[in-house]
């Protein structure tokens, strides 16, 4: 995703642009920061100011973009996001890497698992996890035409979709991999989760459906009706993960998110996390005997 | 226009601001108090001179008198600040935004300035002539986003950029020197590559000439205030960032008021 990032970049940053990073984005942001010595800031490691100083700049900018990894953007520049951004309601993209636990050997100081239910619940800002180049770019896209705060997370891809998924045309819109229509259940995964449901659930009787959007509660209702038995999954701490806005029909929806009752002191790879801290493959496996 | 006439006008905000605590039943009056004379000066420059000055009170909880100013300047309405403090109003004790001239809300310590030198870089690039002036609280120089901001205003060359310390000598709980003492300010300041001055910050005349002096880096004006500037009992006391007047409180704040 980081090549899409780049290469988005590249061809649509003009001198309607300003991009922000917080010292961070070796190799994707190089060429940007080159061609564009005046709207391009590697502002330091100072992510609460860099807030404020987008919001300054955005002001000015048609485009204005800040960059870091997730949880130094978003849990450490919180009040900054709320107050500075999101209650001002100013066009500005925040992009941040490492969704999720992308860093996964690398400790809880680098795990996103928080930022999403944060940042979600702020006024005028939409949160997307694209789960690869394509929804990526589409996400990008959006957020160029919207006016408004926007929070892209970008996190490792587990596994491409490219091939499998139908795509929505509609960002807010519901992504499907192959559908049989005997079934009556289905799996609603968030952003690039999306990659560990599949390899679990392909060959099996069960929907999968794909959201980017973490606060995008409509869709999934149109997904809900349609099913007898649902499964949510969403990368993100359980109190700040979209599946708590479901307490309606408990038989009928399997939640699964990341446990809250841990410090997340183990590290391993992202599957061994994802499994550890949401029992996605246990879980997934309960539900398909449903 | 005479000295004596802004002293004058300063006084009469200031009876505003008491009027309007007093309506309110809030705190902060002192704080009101002390910047009144900073906020006047940069108004004037930007109204009355025709300045073209970006303003942004970062120390938010002293809006009565940046509203107050604001009506001394025509920017608003006595019917709309007639509202402050009441239900449904866009008044209140710290600076909104969705009020006419006012382009950023604060509240929050340590939020203005780093918008401000967004707005001051974006505003060079565009090569625009407008000057950028934030006026923060000695306060704030306990936030880490003031000292990031000073770095990148002075890497960035934010020559447009001027920042006025209401340097009042009082943080929420005490004299600043005894919860952080910031030492040499003037000298800490200077080591980040600002043009730094000390005045009386009570001082029209000096306030006006720094805002129009022209330098090579971004400016820091350290402004020495009283807290409660202007009424006696008041001045210098803490209980005056807390404590609503009584209507005796009033009248003898009233009766009190002086010309700085």
């Amino acid at each position: 995703m980081r090549d899409a990032l780049k290469s988005y970049l590249e061809n649509k940053f003009d001198s309607n642009s300003f991009f922000i990073t917080n010292d961070l984005g070796y190799n994707v942001l190089d060429k940007i920061a080159e061609k564009n010595k005046k709207n391009f800031v590697n502002i330091g490691i100072c992510e609460q100011s860099a807030i404020g100083f987008a919001s300054g700049v955005s002001d000015y900018f048609k485009n204005t973009f800040v960059y870091s990894i997730g949880n130094f953007l978003t849990i450490r520049a919180l009040e900054q996001i709320r107050n500075d951004i999101c209650y001002h309601n100013k066009n500005i993209t925040m992009i941040s890497v490492g969704a999720g636990f992308s860093y996964s050997k690398y400790g809880y100081s680098h795990y996103c698992i928080e930022d999403a239910g944060l940042v979600g619940s702020l006024p005028n800002v939409d949160v997307f996890t694209p789960f690869d180049s394509y929804t990526l770019l589409k996400c990008l896209e959006h957020c160029e035409q919207s006016k408004k705060p926007n929070y892209i997370r970008i996190g490792n891809i587990i596994e491409n979709l490219e091939r499998k998924v139908k795509y929505s045309k509609n960002i807010f819109g519901i992504n499907r991999m192959k559908k049989n229509n005997k079934t009556n259940k289905c799996v609603i995964s968030i952003g690039r989760v999306s990659g560990f449901v599949n390899r679990l659930i392909e060959n099996k009787l069960c929907n999968h459906y794909i959201l980017l959007s973490n606060n995008n509660t409509k869709s999934l209702n149109t997904i809900i009706k349609k099913y007898k038995h649902v499964c949510i999954v969403d990368e993100q701490v359980e109190r700040l993960s979209i599946v708590n806005n479901f307490h309606a029909e408990p038989n009928k929806i399997t939640k699964i998110a990341i446990s809250n009752n841990n410090s997340y002191e183990e590290i391993g790879s992202n599957e061994f996390l994802i499994n550890k801290y949401m029992k996605l493959e246990k879980q997934i496996n309960n539900f398909l005997k449903l | 226009m005479q000295i004596t006439h802004l002293k004058n006008t300063c006084k009469n905000i200031r009876e505003n601001i008491l009027k309007l605590s007093f309506k309110a039943k809030t705190g902060h009056i002192a704080s009101n108090l002390s910047v009144v004379e900073i906020v006047f000066t940069v108004l004037y420059q930007k109204y009355h001179e025709k300045d073209k000055i970006e303003f942004i009170l970062s120390k938010g909880h002293a809006s009565i008198a940046y509203f107050s100013c604001l009506l001394n300047f025509k920017k608003i309405t006595n019917k709309q600040l007639g509202t402050i403090f009441q239900n449904n109003s866009k008044f209140g004790g710290h600076v909104t935004s969705n009020i006419s001239e006012i382009i950023f809300s604060t509240g929050s310590l340590g939020h203005g300035l780093p918008y401000a030198a967004g707005l001051s870089y974006a505003l060079n690039l565009k090569k625009s002539k407008s000057k950028v002036i934030v006026v923060i609280s000695d306060g704030e120089l306990n936030e880490g986003t003031t000292w990031e901001t000073f770095l990148i205003a002075s890497h960035h060359k934010l020559k447009n950029l001027c920042v006025i310390i209401d340097n009042n000598k009082f943080q929420a709980l005490g004299r600043t020197k005894n919860i952080l003492d910031m030492g040499n300010l003037k000298k800490k300041i200077l080591s980040f590559g600002a043009d730094v001055e000390e005045t009386d910050g009570h001082d029209i005349l000096k306030i006006k000439k720094f805002i129009n002096k022209k330098t090579s880096s971004f400016k820091v004006l350290i402004a020495h205030t009283i807290k409660g500037a202007g009424i006696e009992f008041m001045e210098d006391k803490l209980l005056w960032h807390y404590k609503s007047m009584s209507q005796e409180d009033l009248d003898d704040a009233t009766r009190d008021l002086r010309t700085l």
